[in-house]
């Protein structure tokens, strides 16, 4: 680096990680490319006292690699890395790279350092959360909603032909446009140096329907003039949306160098964290130590914001810790404990390959349920509604209802399940209720119609369910803001585990009745009649699991023939995440237990 | 042990107890030599099944009663395998096609095409065909109905069908009009205390002729239920007495526990109580439209008249709802919370009412 860059270069690269948790009011929409590890440790500040906290730096910041030789693990891959940006500088023709690995394995960390190293300039791709609007009311300009995801993502990939920002802002004035990239801007910047597009948080449209990806990288092929480098979270899921989209064809189609890291190793983790522990503590805690690598498995910043909040907390206990070990060991053990309790399991179905996915999932169920309105503008007052309708008439709502489910990752089936699942909850009067589970209900007509139909399009029920609740919900609960897991899933698989059980208590009946619902609503359930019908040990084990009358909701008394609960239930509470959206925060709960119920 | 219901099943057609009429036309059928394929229709337990198995055995002779269980297995398209059992005798052939869930056209072709090229290398046997006994018809898709359909018109020189379901209003008129529909109405009440009777009287039990009038009534004419009903009251108190309660179906009156909350409040929070219900209900197996049509009849009985028809076209409405989605639970809370909705203006304008005329005073 030139020697003017330095200072500045620091700020920079302070802006570039942690645009979202800077003071700047304006990066607020971006808090959906938070990292869920942030958030994580953001639940860890709320519960302790706030002013101290902010004066604290993040510690994957503090302590992160300026150069490449402080680069931890994944050597080779490194040094490909490298290779091919050299590469990259010495051509004209844009190239793309697709780089993936676990999280926390320092994909992003290297991609920034030697982006650096090789002078390039980077600029991050932040999807927008979906509605940014213009927030001040005053204003008489009508509301400009953003444009489709899909729109301003494709602009920012052509934009960026331009070397330089402000070139951009002529042709499309940036205001216009309601997304931010966290650009780095750099004045001193020769005009001819390379960019480096890095794109971490794939648009939802795309993700959704794999074939848009083509027709992106297309344009950028032909009108792309830098580097384009996705950075994705690997899993050997054959069903996470990013193993789809880059398919070996895609690779293939558009010569994309694909680079794949792994988990750093624990040598390189230890090292990593007994630097940082003593530098911050002066000692290395070899108990600790050992905790951390063991919850963290192999991903650094976890296991940097671990450290971070454990020494934190106990940084008091630290000074008595040399008089009293014992009494701190065991705590450790306990706080360590706890921790890797809190560790998301690596994740593994659905869709939650990225940690926040399920976040802003559950902000878009957030919004349809908890619909925020502008309070009305004196001046314009819209044009009231004939009488009849006049119960209609609704403030006007902050965000395009149907841009609500274009941010969640969810299926147009599990959205509606969500809303279904938290609806009741979220309304105080019946009436609002009987017309929201109207709109649902008629959603839920909608989506084996669109099967059929071509002319209704399969995102029409999820936009019916998410406008009509908006709609109807007019008063709002005003300190609720718990939303549950669907159990939808978990009565299905229960409903077909009795059914099955059913079908083989007719087998074993011997009469010839294999109409299980028969047997489920007439034979069975006289459980008088019950011991009558037991000609053998093995009848009576599977009536007695099928007990009805006993009225357990889903009771765990199906060992085998019940399929165990989805693993599905853990995708969304991976972890107690927080998040400060304004007013509202959704506390993602553990699943209700059926005894609650 | 078997149970009464199956005990005093009668196989054969001339001792079936009630719809004579019906029994010889049947007979008559059988002895001309060929039938055309057959429908089925009428309300649960008013003795369809036996009545198809009175005219096989007829037809057959005893073979058809050495029942055998098999489970076929079956490969869809998209190389899911499927599981179904059947009930087979040397003549005939019985399953339940809607078992296999969304997968019902694959084992309906399937099935019929293995019986139907099967053919029958005893010449001896009394009839050039075979018969495929179909259960719950109108609970098959839509795609496959029209498969049977087309099934039925295929293999008809050397295989026959038995259909058998509850109401022919969702069986596609092309299934109806290739059938010849047999409709068989459910017992009266007095045919039904009279096979109690006859019943009890060969169990050595001595039935009241009080209780068996009212479990004739509460069976809903159903005549599965009353002989089940009977045996209950049986277990339940040795010696009959003519006022002994007569136990429900036990998921019935778990219905009638939620109609009672529903109408004790009405409030979201209540809302989210009944669907736990629902849910119970559902993951017991038992179907949504029975538990909308029993709620239905719960809630009705505390309407007055003009909201009597509101909520019964509400409930209509979502009955229907549920046949054409595919979340019934969805359909059935916005029924009640129609219904709650409806209630509670009902329950508020009475009270208006109520003051209005405190007022006068």
């Amino acid at each position: 680096m030139i020697g003017v860059g330095q200072p500045l270069r620091r700020k920079r690269t302070l802006e570039w990680i942690d645009s979202d948790l800077s003071p700047d009011e304006d990066s607020k929409p971006a808090d959906n490319s938070m990292d869920s590890d942030l958030e994580l440790l953001n639940v860890f500040k709320s519960n302790e006292t706030k002013p101290e906290i902010i004066e604290m730096k993040d510690w994957c910041e503090e302590f992160k690699p300026e150069s490449s030789s402080e680069l931890v693990g994944n050597k080779k891959q490194i040094n490909d890395l490298n290779k091919f940006l050299k590469y990259c500088l010495s051509r004209a023709a844009p190239s793309i790279l697709h780089l993936s690995g676990p999280p926390g394995c320092g994909k992003s960390t290297a991609l920034r350092v030697l982006g650096n190293e090789l002078e390039m300039d980077l600029v991050e791709w932040n999807s927008p959360t979906a509605v940014v609007t213009n927030t001040d009311i005053d204003e008489d300009d009508p509301i400009t909603y953003t444009e489709g995801q899909l729109k301003t993502f494709q602009l920012f990939l052509i934009n960026n032909k331009y070397s330089s920002y402000s070139e951009t802002s002529l042709e499309l004035h940036p205001d216009e446009l309601h997304f931010k990239f966290s650009i780095t801007k750099s004045h001193t910047a020769p005009r001819d140096r390379k960019k480096l597009l890095i794109v971490k948080d794939i648009p939802n449209v795309i993700l959704r329907t794999p074939s848009l990806m083509q027709e992106v990288l297309r344009l950028y092929h032909t009108r792309g003039r830098h580097v384009l480098a996705f950075v994705v979270p690997s899993s050997h899921e054959s069903s996470d949306p990013y193993w789809k989209l880059f398919s070996r064809e895609l690779l293939g189609e558009f010569g994309i160098a694909s680079i794949c890291f792994n988990a750093v190793h624990n040598t390189g983790m230890s090292k990593v964290i007994s630097r940082v522990m003593l530098q911050k503590t002066n000692r290395v805690d070899d108990l600790l130590l050992d905790e951390v690598l063991a919850a963290s498995t192999g991903d650094l910043r976890f296991a940097l914001n671990t450290l971070h909040f454990y020494l934190f907390n106990s940084t008091n206990l630290s000074c008595i810790n040399i008089l009293n070990k014992k009494k701190l060991t065991k705590r450790v053990k306990k706080n360590a404990t706890s921790l890797s309790s809190y560790k998301p399991v690596p994740p593994v179905p659905v869709y939650s390959s990225i940690k926040n996915h399920p976040l802003s999932s559950l902000h878009a169920i957030g919004k349809v349920l908890h619909a925020k309105r502008k309070p009305w503008r004196s001046k314009d007052v819209p044009a009231s509604l004939p009488s009849h309708l006049s119960h209609h008439t609704r403030e006007e709502l902050q965000y395009q209802p149907d841009h609500v489910f274009e941010t969640s990752t969810l299926s147009s089936d599990l959205f509606l399940s969500f809303l279904h699942c938290n609806l009741p909850e979220y309304s105080i009067d019946i009436n609002e209720l009987t017309i929201a589970c109207n709109y649902l209900s008629q959603s839920d007509i909608l989506s084996p119609l669109s099967s059929r139909l071509h002319y209704i399009p399969s995102h029409y029920s999820p936009y019916v369910a998410s406008i009509g609740i908006s709609h109807s919900l007019t008063q709002c609960v005003s300190s609720k803001f718990t939303i549950n897991g669907p159990i939808d899933r978990q009565i299905r698989e229960n409903i077909s585990g009795n059914q099955s059980l059913l079908i083989e208590i007719a087998r074993e009946t011997n009469q010839y009745e294999t109409n299980h619902i028969r047997l489920a609503t007439d034979l069975l359930s006289y459980h008088q009649l019950l011991p009558n019908l037991h000609n053998s040990n093995r009848l009576q084990q599977l009536v007695s699991c099928y007990k009805l009358h006993e009225r357990r909701f889903i009771s765990r008394d199906f060992p085998s023939l019940i399929a165990q609960p989805s693993n599905f239930s853990t995708v969304n509470v991976t972890s107690p995440n927080s998040s400060e959206e304004e007013d509202q925060s959704l506390i993602v709960e553990d699943f209700p237990e059926y005894e609650n119920w | 042990m078997s149970l009464w219901v199956d005990k005093y099943r009668p196989t054969q057609l001339h001792k079936l107890d009630y719809h004579h009429a019906l029994s010889s036309q049947l007979k008559r059928l059988v002895d001309s030599g060929d039938f055309p394929h057959l429908l089925f229709f009428g309300p649960s337990g008013a003795g369809k099944k036996t009545r198809i198995m009175c005219t096989l055995r007829e037809m057959y002779g005893v073979g058809v009663e050495r029942l055998r269980i098999e489970n076929i297995n079956i490969q869809t398209p998209s190389n899911k395998k499927i599981e179904l059992t059947t009930i087979n005798s040397n003549h005939h052939i019985e399953f339940n096609p809607s078992d296999a869930g969304i997968y019902d056209r694959v084992v309906v072709q399937e099935v019929l095409k293995n019986i139907a090229q099967m053919h029958t290398l005893d010449t001896g046997s009394q009839r050039g065909f075979k018969v495929v006994v179909l259960n719950e018809v109108d609970k098959l898709t839509r795609e496959a109905q029209h498969s049977l359909r087309r099934t039925m018109e295929k293999y008809s020189s050397n295989c026959r069908l038995i259909l058998c379901c509850n109401s022919t209003g969702k069986v596609i008129s092309p299934i109806r009009s290739r059938c010849l529909g047999i409709r068989v109405p459910a017992p009266s009440h007095e045919e039904i205390s009279r096979i109690l009777h006859y019943v009890c009287k060969k169990e050595g039990v001595v039935l009241p002729t009080e209780l068996s009038g009212r479990i004739a009534e509460m069976s809903r004419r159903n005549l599965r239920r009353a002989l089940l009903m009977v045996e209950a009251c049986r277990v339940q108190q040795h010696p009959m007495s003519p006022e002994q309660s007569i136990p429900l179906p036990d998921w019935e009156q778990y219905i009638k526990q939620t109609a009672d909350l529903i109408l004790m409040e009405q409030s979201p929070k209540q809302l989210l109580e009944v669907r736990s219900r629902v849910y119970e209900l559902m993951a017991h197996v038992i179907p949504a439209d029975v538990i909308m049509k029993y709620l239905l009849e719960e809630l009705v009985k505390s309407c007055d008249g003009s909201m009597k028809a509101e909520v019964i076209t509400a409930a209509a409405e979502f009955e229907h709802r549920i046949h054409l989605g595919s979340k019934p639970i969805f359909h059935i809370e916005a029924f009640v919370a129609k219904f709650m909705s409806m209630y509670k203006r009902f329950l508020e304008e009475g009270l208006g009412n109520l003051q209005d005329i405190e007022m006068d005073f």
